[in-house]
Parts: C-alpha cells; sequence; structure tokens
C-alpha cells in the first residue's frame, strides 16, 4: 500500500523545479543563446526602423527637401508633417509598410525564438549534453504553431488593456464639450476593469508557449491547455507570477535608486535579467507546466547544492573561461583567409554609413540639431555631474551596453546578415552625422572624442557585424543549397559567432572604461567643454 | 539470505539517512544580524527619507517628486537597504528551505523504510500486518497533510522594503505550525513502525515524543497589537502607528527568527536517533528472515 499511498497526491514543488532549473542552466549554458536571439530580434525590429529613417532621409536630401522637411517637423510635428502633401505622399506608404513588417517580423521572428527557447528548456532538462545546432533545429522545428500561438496568446491576454487605452487615446484626442468630457471619463474607467481583465489573463495564458513545445499544439488549443494547467495548480502559478514579478520590481528599485546617487546599473541589471533570470525563469515555468502532465511522476525528492556559493565562486569563473574561449575564437576568425570577405562587407557597411550620415548631416540634420540647441564643442554635460567614482560604473555601463549591442548585432545575422549590416551601417550613419563641419568644430577636436575608446570599440562593432554577416550567409546557404552540408555550416557558424560575441566582452570593457575615464579628460586637452 | 530487492532498499535508505547532514542543519545564531541590519538600515532610511521632506507629502497625498527622486543619501541607505533586505532573504530561504527539505527527506525515508518493511513481511500474520497498515494510512496522513512552502517566495517577499517584515512574520507562522504538523503526524507513523518492528521479533525503535510548537500564541499577539497599533492612529495619527507597527512586527519578527533558527535543533536530534534505530532494526528483521529462511 506505501506506494500506492502518493497515487493522486502528485505534487508539483516550486522550489525543486526552480533550484534544478538554476543547476541546468549551469550545466548547460548553451540554453541563454535564445535568449541572445531574443535581443537579436529586437535588433532586427530596430534595424527596420533606422533603415527606413537613413533612406528617407538620404532621399530627402538627394531631392533637396531635406531642410523643408525638418522645418516643417519642428513647426508642425510628427502630425503636421503627415498632413503635408509634399511628404505624406511618400511617408504614408512608407510607415504602412513598416509597421506591417514590424508586426510579420515580430511574429514570426517571435515564433522562431520561442520555439528555440522553449523547446531547447524541454531538452536540456533530462539531456547530458546541449549541442548549439539544438537551438536551430528547435527554432525551425515549431516556428509557425509558436508563431500563431505568440499572436493568438498576446490578442487574447492584452486585447482588452489595448482596447481601453485607444478608447482613452480617442476620446482624448477632442475633449472641446461636455459629451466629449463624458466619454474621457467614461473611458477611463472602463480602462481599469478592462487592465485588471488583462492581468487576470496574463496568470492564466502563461504556459501557452510552453504547451506548443511540450504538448505539440498551437493556437487555442494551446492557450485552452495553458489555462486548464494553471487553474488546476493556481498556487504554484501564482507563486511562479509572484516571483517573476518581485525579481523584476527589486532589480527595477535598485537601477532607480543606484542612479540617484550616480551609479547606472541600467546595463547591469539588463545582462542580469537576460541572461540570468529570464531563461532560469522561463525553464522553471516550462517545468511547471511539463510536471502538471498527468503522465509525468512527481519530481524525486533530491539534495540541490547551494546557488548562492556557486553565484559567488564558481559562476564567475566559469564565465571568464567562456569569454577566454570566445576571446580565442574571435581571434581564429579575425585572422582567417575565409573571413576576409565578411569582414570587408561590414567595413563597406560602417565606411558607407558615414558617408550617408555626413551627407544627410550637412544637408540639413546639422542645422536641425543646432536649432535644437546642440553646441559644438561642448560634450556630455551629464558626464561633469557625476561623482568621480561612479566613473568606473558607467564605464561598466557603457560596456554592458555596446555588449549587449555587438551580441545582438552579431547573432541579428541569422536574419540573413541583413540586420547586422544595417546595424553597423547605423552606427557609422550616427558617426557621420556627427562628423559634419557644423557639429564638430574641428576634425582634431572630433578625433579626440572619438579615437580614445573607438579605437578598439570601433574594430569590436565591426568584427561583431562581420560575424553577423557570416551568420547571414550561411542562413542563406542552407535555405537555397538544403542539404546536411549547408546546416552543419549553419551550426557551426553560429557557434563561432556566440563564441566570438562572448569574446569582444574584454575589448568593450577596456573600451567603456577609456570612454567614461579618459576621453573626457582628453577631450578637454583638445579644446572640449566637458 | 537477503534478497537483492532489500538490499537496494537498505542502500538507498542509507543513502536517505546519511542525507540528513545536508538537511537537518543547524543555523548559526550569528545569521540574526542579517535581518537585524535590514530592520534597522530601513529604520534608518524611513528618519532620513522622512527628514528630507517626505513628511510634507504624507499629509496632501504621495504624489510628490520625492519618492520618484529621493536625494542621494537617502537613495544611497535604500542601495544598502537593498542589500540587507537580499541577505535577510537569504536567511528567510534557508529557514523555510530547511524545514522543506527536513520534510521532504522524512517522507522520502519512510516511504522506503515501509516499502521495505512490506518486503519483509510478505504474507505474514495479521499481528504484522495490521501495524503495517496502520503505519501506511498515518504515512498517507503525513503525506496530504504537508504542504511545501515556496522557500524561494517566502524569500522574496520578506525582502520587499517594510511591507516584507509582515511577510515575514507571516513566513515564520507558516513554518512553525509546518514544522508542529509534521512532527506530530510523523510520530504517529514512527510509532506504527516501531510497532511493526517488534512484531516481527526485532528490538525496534526508541520512540520518543519529540513535539515542535507552532507558536500560535506569538502570533496572535503580533496581530493583536498590531490591531490596536492601527487603530491608535486616531490618537498618534496615521504615521505614528506605521512607525508602531513596524517596529512591533519587526522586533517580533526578529524574535521569531531566532525561535525557527532553535526550535527544530531537538526536532533533529531526535531524528539522528530514531533514524540509526530504525536502519538497525531494519538490518536485524533481514537476520531474523533468514534465520527462518
Amino acid at each position: 500500500m506505501a506506494r500506492n499511498a502518493l497515487f493522486g497526491l502528485k505534487r508539483i514543488f516550486f522550489d525543486r523545479i526552480f533550484q534544478k532549473s538554476f543547476w541546468t542552466w549551469r550545466k548547460h549554458p548553451v540554453i541563454i543563446i535564445p535568449t541572445m536571439l531574443g535581443s537579436a530580434l529586437q535588433l532586427i525590429l530596430q534595424s527596420i526602423l533606422t533603415l527606413v529613417l537613413m533612406l528617407l532621409l538620404t532621399g530627402w536630401a538627394l531631392a533637396g527637401s531635406l531642410t523643408g522637411f525638418l522645418t516643417e517637423y519642428s513647426n508642425a510635428g510628427l502630425f503636421g508633417v503627415f498632413q503635408d502633401p509634399a511628404f505624406s505622399f511618400t511617408l504614408v506608404p512608407v510607415v504602412a509598410v513598416t509597421v506591417v513588417a514590424l508586426v510579420l517580423v515580430a511574429v514570426l521572428g517571435g515564433g522562431y525564438v520561442y520555439s528555440a527557447e522553449y523547446g531547447m528548456y524541454v531538452f536540456a532538462w533530462n539531456g547530458d549534453s546541449v549541442p548549439v545546432k539544438s537551438v536551430l533545429e528547435n527554432g525551425s522545428r515549431r516556428w509557425r504553431p509558436m508563431a500563431w500561438t505568440l499572436l493568438l496568446s498576446n490578442l487574447i491576454t492584452w486585447g482588452p488593456a489595448v482596447i481601453g487605452y485607444l478608447l482613452i487615446v480617442a476620446s482624448a484626442a477632442s475633449v472641446n464639450s461636455t459629451t466629449s468630457l463624458v466619454a474621457l471619463l467614461a473611458a477611463s474607467s472602463v480602462f481599469q476593469p478592462l487592465l485588471f481583465a488583462s492581468l487576470i489573463l496574463a496568470v492564466f495564458t502563461v504556459y501557452s508557449y510552453p504547451a506548443v513545445v511540450v504538448d505539440r499544439v498551437s493556437g487555442l488549443r494551446a492557450i485552452r491547455q495553458s489555462f486548464r494547467a494553471a487553474s488546476h495548480n493556481l498556487g504554484i502559478t501564482l507563486t511562479y507570477v509572484v516571483v517573476r514579478i518581485i525579481f523584476q520590481a527589486l532589480l527595477l528599485l535598485v537601477v532607480l535608486l543606484a542612479s540617484v546617487i550616480g551609479l547606472p546599473l541600467t546595463s547591469l541589471i539588463t545582462v542580469v535579467l537576460s541572461f540570468l533570470l529570464t531563461p532560469i525563469l522561463h525553464l522553471t515555468k516550462t517545468m511547471i507546466y511539463y510536471h502538471a502532465g498527468s503522465s509525468i511522476p512527481e519530481m524525486p525528492f533530491q539534495i540541490s547544492n547551494p546557488i548562492w556559493q556557486d553565484m559567488f565562486r564558481q559562476l564567475p569563473r566559469a564565465a571568464w573561461l567562456k569569454i577566454k574561449m570566445g576571446l580565442a575564437e574571435g581571434f581564429k576568425f579575425v585572422i582567417g583567409p575565409r573571413n576576409l570577405p565578411f569582414h570587408i562587407l561590414s567595413a563597406l557597411g560602417f565606411a558607407l554609413g558615414i558617408y550617408m550620415g555626413y551627407y544627410v548631416s550637412v544637408n540639413g540634420v546639422a542645422g536641425y540639431f543646432l536649432s535644437l540647441g546642440y553646441q559644438p564643442g561642448h560634450g556630455n554635460s551629464l558626464l561633469a555631474q557625476l561623482p568621480v567614482p561612479a566613473l568606473p560604473a558607467l564605464g561598466v555601463d557603457i560596456f554592458l551596453n555596446n555588449w549587449l549591442v555587438s551580441i545582438a548585432t552579431g547573432l541579428s545575422g541569422l536574419g540573413f546578415g541583413a540586420p547586422s549590416f544595417i546595424t553597423i551601417m547605423f552606427n557609422g550613419f550616427i558617426l557621420g552625422v556627427l562628423v559634419a563641419p557644423q557639429l564638430s568644430p574641428s576634425l582634431t577636436m572630433f578625433f579626440a572624442a572619438i579615437l580614445p575608446h573607438g579605437i578598439i570599440e570601433i574594430p569590436s562593432f565591426v568584427l561583431s557585424g562581420s560575424v553577423g554577416m557570416r551568420l547571414g550567409y550561411a542562413a542563406l546557404k542552407t535555405k537555397f543549397r538544403r542539404g546536411p552540408e549547408s546546416d552543419e555550416y549553419l551550426s557551426k557558424t553560429l557557434r563561432v559567432a556566440v563564441y566570438v560575441v562572448v569574446g569582444l566582452a574584454p575589448l568593450f570593457l577596456i573600451a567603456g572604461l577609456i570612454e567614461a575615464d579618459i576621453t573626457p579628460i582628453i577631450m578637454r586637452t583638445f579644446g572640449w567643454v566637458v | 539470505m537477503t534478497s537483492p530487492q532489500a538490499v537496494n532498499q537498505e542502500q538507498s535508505l542509507s543513502a536517505l539517512v546519511q542525507m540528513r547532514m545536508k538537511t537537518d542543519i543547524e543555523i548559526p545564531i550569528v545569521r540574526l544580524l542579517l535581518p537585524l541590519a535590514s530592520y534597522l538600515l530601513w529604520a534608518v532610511f524611513a528618519v532620513a527619507w522622512w527628514s528630507t521632506g517626505a513628511s510634507e507629502i504624507v499629509g496632501n497625498g504621495i504624489s510628490a517628486s520625492i519618492l520618484i527622486k529621493p536625494t542621494p543619501f537617502v537613495a544611497g541607505l535604500g542601495v544598502l537597504g537593498l542589500a540587507a533586505s537580499a541577505a535577510a532573504a537569504y536567511v528567510v530561504f534557508t529557514l523555510v528551505n530547511r524545514g522543506n527539505e527536513h520534510s521532504s527527506r522524512t517522507r522520502a525515508l519512510l516511504l522506503e523504510a515501509l516499502s521495505a518493511l512490506e518486503t519483509r513481511a510478505g504474507p505474514s500474520s495479521s499481528q504484522t500486518l495490521l501495524p503495517l497498515n496502520s503505519a501506511e494510512e498515518c504515512f498517507y496522513n503525513l503525506v496530504r497533510g504537508e504542504r511545501e512552502k515556496s522557500a524561494v517566495l517566502w524569500a522574496l517577499l520578506s525582502s520587499i522594503p517594510f511591507v516584507g517584515w509582515a511577510f515575514l512574520a507571516v513566513a515564520q507562522w507558516r513554518l512553525s505550525r509546518d514544522l508542529a504538523k509534521h512532527s506530530r503526524l510523523e510520530g504517529l507513523v514512527f510509532e506504527d513502525v516501531d510497532r511493526t518492528f517488534r512484531t516481527v521479533g526485532t528490538r525496534g525503535m526508541s520512540v520518543k515524543h519529540a513535539p515542535m510548537h507552532s507558536h500560535d500564541a506569538l502570533g496572535v499577539t503580533i496581530v493583536v497589537v498590531s490591531i490596536i497599533e492601527l487603530l491608535s492612529s486616531a490618537v498618534l495619527g496615521f504615521v505614528g502607528s506605521l512607525v508602531l507597527i513596524y517596529l512591533t512586527v519587526g522586533m517580533f519578527s526578529l524574535f521569531w527568527i531566532d525561535l525557527s533558527m532553535m526550535d527544530p535543533t531537538g526536532h533533529f536530534h531526535y531524528h539522528s536517533q530514531v533514524e540509526a534505530d530504525m536502519l538497525r532494526a531494519l538490518q536485524d528483521t533481514a537476520i531474523v528472515n533468514s534465520g527462518v529462511a
């Protein structure tokens, strides 16, 4: 009877799953790659916007109407520009196409990323080794059902809140009579219950994505499964939700308080969230859903090693080992003769960006910045306000921010190389805008502000673009020349890309520290007011 | 001759008994300093925040920018307070996790012991089966009656500034109630297991009652005092009553953490004895059985 005594008493233990999730993350660090791909997807979305922006500005500059556009924009705002037939003829279709492209890429790309992410969690939970290629295998396996579920789940969950918000916006647009004021008040009072409904729905749709990979369902069935699992295991679901909210709220509080004392920690917290908390919590969520399945037995009792000791002792050493491997891989990538075309392409993208930026700057953008109050020869005044002990922290913040961007740049190459190229081009574009004579008093002063840290930072960015383009080439090869050889090449390139961008960390750290601590001194020496 | 199944059962039982060194740990009393530091730091934070102008806004509704943008000194205290809260949360995690692991290990141990007894008893006389069935029923009640509280959740709730002290008190109360219930239910299983051992001709285990107390009186006191303090806002003002509640709940919680650290020590000591007895009795059963064979 003893064994039978447990029948019907299966329970899911949050702590056991959470602790095993941590150790799974430690054992298979490769499971953070989908999270990296998530930030790459954000960059792809951003690169659509930056491409549109760069092309529009350059097009208007070539047509000689850029100054007119900027004047109209500063006088009448974006709404006024849309009403002017001279610009709306171009702007309206471009904006419409951009919005459609953004939604499509977000949904389809999200489907791929989440399919890779949740698929890997299930694989890593019981697996002894998780190769990099499983990211691609899991991504391509369930991306369509995941994209469909992502769209439906978000519509159902956040639809009520969005409707409430739109009602407020619509009624606030024309508050000029008693009736419209009443409409605004009514919309405001409707918004709160709708938002509350969305938050409640968010609790019940929390398992929609795990359902796609665990139960191989999609769309409404996945959402229904999620509702079922959440309502049958409400206690542990609420525990998960509360744990997630408190973690994020506490981290936000740390950022807010630290920013007051001049400690910029935003990038550090982003790194902690992206590479540590999100994978562990998503893995926990997936495994709660997995263990909620009726055929899965109760998790056996096991003693878990203390997490805190590992976090402070073994984890930094393990991270350093990965970075060292990344440095070696990066060096091999730089000197590899087969990678030369990608290096050249990346450098060309950067140079093209500088040229385009310079062109739009001298043809109107520089004047627009001057009209906004930009003073040539004056650096960022925020730097002067920071206390000296906070400067290294600022350096670390700059490092982490640039590193995250370079990770996203490198891995966004999976979108057939274009996002990496556009991102590198946009970095050059910004530099090109700043190099215009109206904004930089002299080339010497410009170089004094850019070169001290840029001499390390710019090649590092170009290198992340280069590895992204190789990834894009591998993705194209897999798409058009299907076969195990192409798949193998893509897996190998993804592995190289991950190691290269991880190995760039020390370079960005040095560049960041120089940018925060040394560049301002050099700038002052060359006449800048910082 | 001892069957391979019995050997496996003995090995896994022995492994579970050895796990006691990791689950039934003593928490050094010096760790009480961590929540104490958190308590003091947040108190200083409140005073500093109050003295930098917060007092002007509380009466007019909490909407002023000071909440969003405190002075650097207050923000620095806040950062230190959060660090101390994290350390205090670690103590809460350790306490709740220790309770969970002890209960889980006990359940796993008893399940193995009952399975081993079942194997050894076989189609035995009703004299043996009666206490064994009773033990299994008590074990079922133990499994059904125990509900693990997430140590991660309660640690995080306790780390929320100010409000966390209320969660800390609730966590301690629930922990003490759970442990009291655990000691009561497992005691019944141990008694029946002991009876089963004796019916098969071994010396049995030295089962004694080692109860843990739920400290309900302390919990009720905190609630009653807090309600009185809240009602006294008519005399002291809202802020005054909040200060009193913070002082009361905080101090009671610190005292309770001390109790939670020390309380299970006796129970753990009892386990070390009873588990060794159980292992020995099981080995004796094997000898008795092989003798009969």
